[in-house]
This record gives structure tokens, C-alpha cells and sequence, in this order.
């Protein structure tokens, strides 16, 4: 008796041990999305809500995020729904493709919509998930996005084709605008 | 002597607690930084997200790997991605080398071929090409086909250049892909790389 107590109380932290070592195994793998996401929009500090129109990327220009498409022009918006509402609007180009997508904040894509579905012109609001906020009264559904967490990312895919050269789609670009509702 | 050895026993435990904490992470940085995923399917040198997987609802790895190697990545019903570090025989992509990519037409409103550093970032070259896309290759006769040269040399046409790199990524994008092309994605419909010297 005096001999297996010892045992037992080894083998229960030999366990212990391995799950720490399986939960922290997990962690890592969950925390590391969110730490991707936040060293991204620290990189954009002062532009929280606020649109960023990038240049289509080159060997210079686009050394933070990998994997930039070069046929693209990007535009972003860091997003924080804490204190505000988001309407976002602006202009699609009709014969290249084009879409807005969104990510939450461990960087998965959550909504997407491309100019097959959108025609013209643009509008969409950017709430919390479960919002009751009055800005949404009489907002009909297909234009109000919902975030499953308070921050995240929009992004804005152009693509540079013999139809929208550079010049044409940048005007595009730039005139994408993020109006602050109350929330 | 007793509170001696109570005090290695508590040192020896916290040690085991903290080795435990270190193997955890450890293992985890070093499965994201492999690559490979249960979510992950090859067509031949080609990788690509697995038939009935997708990258909102993989698993947790899988949502690690591309925040850090590609993040913003979009579902598969508006684009597929496609990667690959090596030639159609599976040997590593030498930037000292001469491949020849031979691929058709894609069917999806826009596609193209992309090459990465090892970083994963753009390819500093003397003519700024970083990829080809459906409608800046120059295609064969049939007006189907198409030669890019994957080289760190000079060539005339269709370069790809991947001069200077210690390994080079290649990516296809296939954007909005037809339904038949997203279910019938085989080794006949995508490029082979072929090393020519």
C-alpha cells in the first residue's frame, strides 16, 4: 500500500503533464491567427475604420503581408465595432472582377460578394454580431454584414485588366468610403 | 534534509511543468511551420485545400498555417489556390535552373501563375514580372496552350523569373472556377513543370 501511493501519485502528474502539454500545443495553434491578425492592424495604427488604398504590389511595395497578388490593387479597412456602426459604399467596375470580403479577427473569411452579384454601386453595414442598433432599422438584410467578432478586416480586391488599367480602376479605388454610425 | 528534498521535488515538478509548457508550443510552431495539414490534398506536385474541406472551417491548424504563410485567403466557390515548391517530379524549384511550365486555359473568370520568394513575397526582377494570367500570356497556335520559361535567365518570352531566390513558391489562382472545373481538379487540367536545364 505504502509502495503504490507513490506510483499513483507520479503516474497523476506524469498526466497532468501531458495535458498541459496538449492544451498549450492547442493554444498555440488558436492564438496564433489572432497574433498574425493584431501584428497586421498594428502596422495600420491611426487607421482603425478608416480606408487604406494600396498601390498594386511589387518586389518593393508589399513586403508585410505574403502572398500578394500583383494583378491586384488592394484596399483595406481595419475594423473596431466597439463604440461604432460601419457603412461602407462605393462604386464597382462592371467587367472586371471585383469583390469585398471580410475577416474576422482570427483572419478567416467570413463574407464575400464580387461583381457578379453586385452591379454599379455598393453599400453595405458592418455590425457586431446580434446588433439592435437603430442605425440598422430599415436596413434590408443582403446590405448589413455581420462580424462574428468586435474587430477584423475588409478587403477590397481590384483586378488590373485591359478593361480597368491602373489609372482607371485607382479612381475606383479611392472612392470607397466608411461613414461612422452610432452603435 | 526533509525540506531540502521537498524543494527539489517542487523544482523538479515546476522544470517538468514548464518543459511540458515549451514541448506544447513547440509542437505547435513546428506543425505550422511543416505545412502539412489534414485539410491538405496533393494533385500531383500541385497542394491544394482538401475536396470537403474549406479554409472558414478547417481545422485549427490549417486556419494557423495560412494566417501566417497566406493570410486573407477566400473560400473555394470564389477561389482555389494552388501551391508548389517543386518541378512536376517532385524535385525543388533551383533558381539556377530552366523550367518550362506547359498549361491550358483555365476554366474561371480570371486565373494566373505567381512566383514567390521564400518568404513568400515578390520576386525583385529586371523586367518587374511577377506572374502571367490569362490574359498577359502569350499563348501557342491553338490559342489554348501555353510555354512559361521559369528561369533566373533572361528569356524571351512568357519569363517568369526567379532569379536570386533560395526557394521558389509557385501559386495558381483560379478565381470564381467553374463548378465542373472546382469538382474535376486533376493532374490533366493543371500545368506541368518541366526542367529543361
Amino acid at each position: 500500500m505504502a509502495t503504490t501511493k507513490p506510483i499513483i501519485k507520479k503516474s497523476i502528474f506524469a498526466l497532468v503533464l501531458v495535458v498541459i502539454a496538449v492544451s498549450f500545443y492547442y493554444l498555440t495553434i488558436w492564438a496564433t491567427p489572432y497574433y498574425v491578425q493584431n501584428k497586421f492592424a498594428s502596422k495600420s495604427e491611426g487607421y482603425v475604420n478608416t480606408p487604406r488604398f494600396g498601390d498594386q504590389p511589387n518586389a518593393e511595395n508589399s513586403r508585410v503581408i505574403p502572398l500578394p497578388n500583383p494583378d491586384f490593387l488592394y484596399s483595406t479597412i481595419n475594423y473596431d465595432l466597439q463604440e461604432n456602426i460601419l457603412k461602407i459604399s462605393g462604386i464597382v467596375p462592371d467587367s472586371t472582377y471585383w469583390s469585398i470580403s471580410a475577416y474576422q479577427e482570427n483572419t478567416t473569411n467570413y463574407f464575400v460578394e464580387n461583381e457578379e452579384k453586385v452591379k454599379s454601386k455598393f453599400e453595405y453595414y458592418l455590425a457586431p454580431e446580434g446588433s439592435t442598433s437603430e442605425a440598422l432599422k430599415n436596413i434590408p438584410k443582403e446590405k448589413i454584414i455581420y462580424s462574428p467578432t468586435t474587430k477584423g478586416l475588409i478587403l477590397f480586391r481590384y483586378l488590373v485588366s485591359k478593361a480597368y488599367p491602373v489609372n482607371t480602376l485607382a479612381q475606383l479605388q479611392h472612392g470607397v468610403t466608411v461613414e461612422k454610425l452610432a452603435n | 534534509m526533509a525540506l531540502n528534498q521537498k524543494i527539489k521535488k517542487i523544482t523538479l515538478a515546476f522544470g517538468l511543468v514548464l518543459l511540458a509548457i515549451f514541448l506544447g508550443s513547440g509542437v505547435g510552431i513546428y506543425n505550422i511551420k511543416s505545412g502539412k495539414s489534414d485539410s491538405q490534398r496533393t494533385i500531383g506536385n500541385w497542394k491544394t485545400v482538401d475536396k470537403d474541406k474549406d479554409l472558414n472551417t478547417a481545422d485549427l491548424l490549417t486556419i494557423a498555417q495560412v494566417a501566417v504563410y497566406g493570410p486573407y485567403a477566400l473560400t473555394k466557390k470564389e477561389v482555389i489556390y494552388l501551391s508548389t515548391s517543386t518541378d512536376s517530379e517532385g524535385n525543388a524549384l533551383d533558381s539556377k535552373s530552366d523550367y518550362i511550365i506547359n498549361g491550358k486555359k483555365l476554366d474561371a473568370k480570371y486565373w494566373s501563375i505567381t512566383a514567390y520568394d521564400e518568404n513568400g513575397f515578390l520576386i525583385k526582377n529586371p523586367i518587374n514580372k511577377y506572374s502571367y494570367n490569362l490574359e498577359d500570356v502569350k499563348y501557342e497556335a491553338d490559342s489554348t496552350s501555353y510555354k512559361i520559361n521559369l528561369s533566373g535567365s533572361e528569356k524571351k518570352e512568357n519569363w517568369l523569373p526567379i532569379n536570386n531566390v533560395q526557394k521558389a513558391t509557385l501559386i495558381i489562382r483560379l478565381y470564381l472556377p467553374s463548378e465542373k472545373l472546382r469538382e474535376n481538379l486533376t493532374v490533366e487540367s493543371l500545368p506541368t513543370i518541366q526542367k529543361v536545364k
